[in-house]
């Protein structure tokens, strides 16, 4: 009971934006002293003479959610499975805690809990049965501690029923008890919030905060801009297998060209005078980069590009002239728009 | 190396959580009734028609030898059956009735059937996905992401494999005793049995001949039967290792096992299949003094061809376990 309410509590903190770029702050000046829990160096993997994930370096520090964001197919979970042993890099380094993954995994892997892909545990066990097989693997994790980690992922009041009767939320959750079973310095977890309804999202969301809060480094991947936004300290960008780029998460989304949605009663009447407005860039070619469910949202609005301090003059203007506006919505700009501004024109552009 | 002992308890807890091992059982105790049934049937039956168990003797011989002066039988039968011949007779110059219904007779009998494909069978129930299913159900990524060394995971398996093959090999013997008793009576453990025939070209060598109490051939037969099963569960982890489905690699092993059989009955000419291991299988084919399936074939020369295959199987099995990549 005592931790249900200490989750809250910290989703509760976590809701309140100012704490939480306070907390930001903090860790990051805090961990900027210690050395990286993961630090991969020149990572290259080929698979049949095809060069699948191409020279990668990134540091992850102690304390940091670091967010690791690229498309479908651009080579996330082959570089997630080098991290962890399941797969031996052709060229390149990754070392956990000072230790060499490929050479020494069983002092390098002690550091690291990990969900690769989807949590998948023996379906015909309870998940206690589960918990325990995997702290026989370790050291020092008692019958105490598999109970803290069923409680803490709020797993407590079924964790002897069968694995196969859980849902896919209970898997996640249970895959993420045994990542946190041997108390790790970095946790990785791959596309965590895949399956999950809006709600068990946030909870995730709220708990990996938590987690980083108490100095644990959280390694996530992602397809999704926003969940990286969201969620991140710090990001590597990935696509056809290389770092395309890395920095603060917050820093390199203002670099990216938000759009302005506009709607107005008489949509004809509203495009002429947007056309016609030099401050506007009217932008229909970029509705194909916008995120969809805005766009539901708004049926028929008219995409654009303008600055936002413009935008009071832009809605006066069209007041003026009697075409009422029924919306003006900024848009946060999706992965494809942030591809555009870091590539500089299109994807394809940039070779891969 | 308490470690070790951990990963050998967690990979017991999954074959016998996957209930593996209740449905052999279950399959034992359907099955051996049957054959105990049949066995009875076959005593009633030799009751009723002779006064005693040496006017049988004679006329089985006396069917045998006729059989021999027949065109129609190929070579090898007849060498079978002059092996045959010249046993039943070494018992009937000793007066030794060499069937004398009991639990023991039944259990010996049950397991020099079933070497050659009943056990191996079995075995294969858990050999086949020891390893495969945790690729086929993804938990490898959880197995091999713990800080433990990827061979002693493989290792932990192997030794588990090895705890359940002689299990079943225990279970087979105790529930085939078990049930037979209830018919036979559970007699017979220091009943003689002649073993050490020696076949000379087509003529029985019984220099070397001597008695044996059925309980100590039970216990040699074991041994033999442990170590053919031993070979085919550690071919069958290979195949596990290599081949992600399970199905795949039961059908595999399957195949391997029941074409051995077959080529074991018709490849007496061709000379080089005896280094094959699933020829070899039937070891007790040596303690019974029957013929072996290919000329040249000796008990030596079996145990060596198996030993060898295993220790390649286990060699392969490390090699490509430690080194693979686990992309899907």
């Amino acid at each position: 009971m005592q931790t249900d309410v200490k989750a809250r509590d910290i989703s509760d903190k976590a809701s309140n934006s100012s704490e939480t770029e306070r907390e930001r702050a903090n860790r990051a000046n805090r961990s900027r002293l210690e050395p990286p829990v993961l630090s991969v160096e020149h990572l290259s993997k080929s698979i049949r003479g095809r060069k699948i994930i191409d020279d990668i370096s990134f540091d992850v520090r102690a304390g940091e959610i670091y967010g690791f964001l690229g498309p479908n197919g651009s080579g996330k979970t082959t570089t997630i499975r080098m991290l962890v042993d399941l797969i031996k890099p052709t060229s390149g380094r990754v070392f956990v805690c000072g230790e060499d993954v490929n050479k020494h995994p069983e002092r390098a892997l002690r550091h690291v809990g990990c969900i690769v892909e989807n949590p998948e545990m023996y379906g015909y066990m309870t998940g206690w049965e589960n918990l325990d097989l995997f702290a026989r693997m370790q050291e020092g994790i008692g019958d105490t501690r598999i109970e803290e980690v069923a409680r803490i992922v709020r797993l407590d009041a079924r964790i002897h029923d069968k694995v196969k009767t859980y849902s896919l939320g209970m898997r996640q959750r249970l895959g993420i008890a045994q990542a946190l079973l041997g108390a790790p310095k970095l946790l990785i977890l791959d596309e965590p919030t895949n399956g999950l309804d809006p709600k068990g999202i946030k909870e995730l969301r709220a708990f990996i905060a938590e987690l980083a809060a108490e100095g644990m480094s959280v390694f996530v991947s992602s397809h999704l801009l926003s969940e990286i936004q969201l969620l991140c300290d710090r990001v590597a960008i990935i696509d056809g297998g290389r770092v395309i780029a890395v920095g603060d998460v917050h820093e390199m989304i203002a670099q990216a060209e938000a759009h302005t949605l506009w709607l107005f009663e008489d949509p004809e009447a509203g495009r002429r005078l947007l056309s016609d407005d030099p401050r506007v860039d009217v932008a229909d070619q970029d509705r194909a980069l916008l995120d969809e469910s805005v766009l539901l949202a708004l049926p028929g609005a008219i995409p654009t590009r303008v600055s936002q301090a413009d935008i009071p003059a832009v809605v006066a203007r069209c007041a003026a002239a009697g075409v009422g506006v029924l919306a003006v919505q900024r848009v946060v700009p999706t992965l494809e728009s942030l591809f555009l501004s870091l590539t500089g024109g299109g994807r394809d552009a940039s070779g891969s | 190396m308490r470690r070790d002992l951990e990963l050998i308890r967690n990979e017991t807890v999954k074959v016998w959580k996957k209930k593996r091992f209740a449905v052999i059982v279950l399959i034992l105790l359907a099955l051996v009734p049957v054959f105990v049934y049949a066995q009875m049937k076959i005593a009633q039956s030799s009751q009723g028609k002779y006064e005693d168990w040496r006017a049988e003797l004679r006329q089985r011989i006396a069917d045998n030898t006729n059989a021999l002066t027949s065109d129609r039988i190929p070579e090898e039968w007849k060498k079978w059956r002059v092996a045959l011949v010249q046993q039943l007779q070494y018992y009937l110059d000793r007066d030794v009735n060499p069937n004398t219904p009991n639990a023991v007779r039944f259990t010996n009998t049950f397991l020099q059937n079933a070497v050659g494909l009943f056990i191996p069978l079995m075995v294969l129930a858990v050999a086949s996905d020891i390893v495969s299913s945790e690729r086929s159900g993804g938990t490898i990524k959880m197995l091999l992401t713990r800080p433990v060394r990827r061979w002693r995971i493989l290792a932990s398996k192997l030794v588990t494999l090895t705890m359940y093959v002689s299990l079943i090999l225990v279970t087979t013997a105790a529930v085939s005793y078990l049930v037979s008793g209830l018919v036979f009576g559970y007699g017979g453990w220091r009943e003689p049995v002649f073993v050490g025939f020696r076949l000379n070209g087509s003529d029985m060598d019984t220099t070397g001949v001597h008695a044996i109490t059925q309980g100590a051939y039970m216990l040699m037969q074991l041994g033999l039967v442990w170590f053919s099963a031993m070979t085919v569960a550690v071919i069958a982890f290979m195949v596990s290792v290599l081949v992600r489905s399970t199905a795949a690699s039961l059908v595999t092993m399957m195949a391997a096992v029941i074409s051995g059989s077959i080529l074991a009955n018709m490849a007496s000419s061709w000379h080089s299949a005896k280094y094959l291991f699933n020829v070899n299988l039937d070891l007790s084919v040596y303690l019974q003094g029957s013929p072996p399936p290919i000329e040249g074939m000796t008990l030596g020369f079996s145990l060596a061809v198996l030993a060898i295959w295993s220790l390649a199987a286990i060699g392969v099995s490390f090699a490509v376990f430690t080194r693979q990549d686990i992309l899907a």
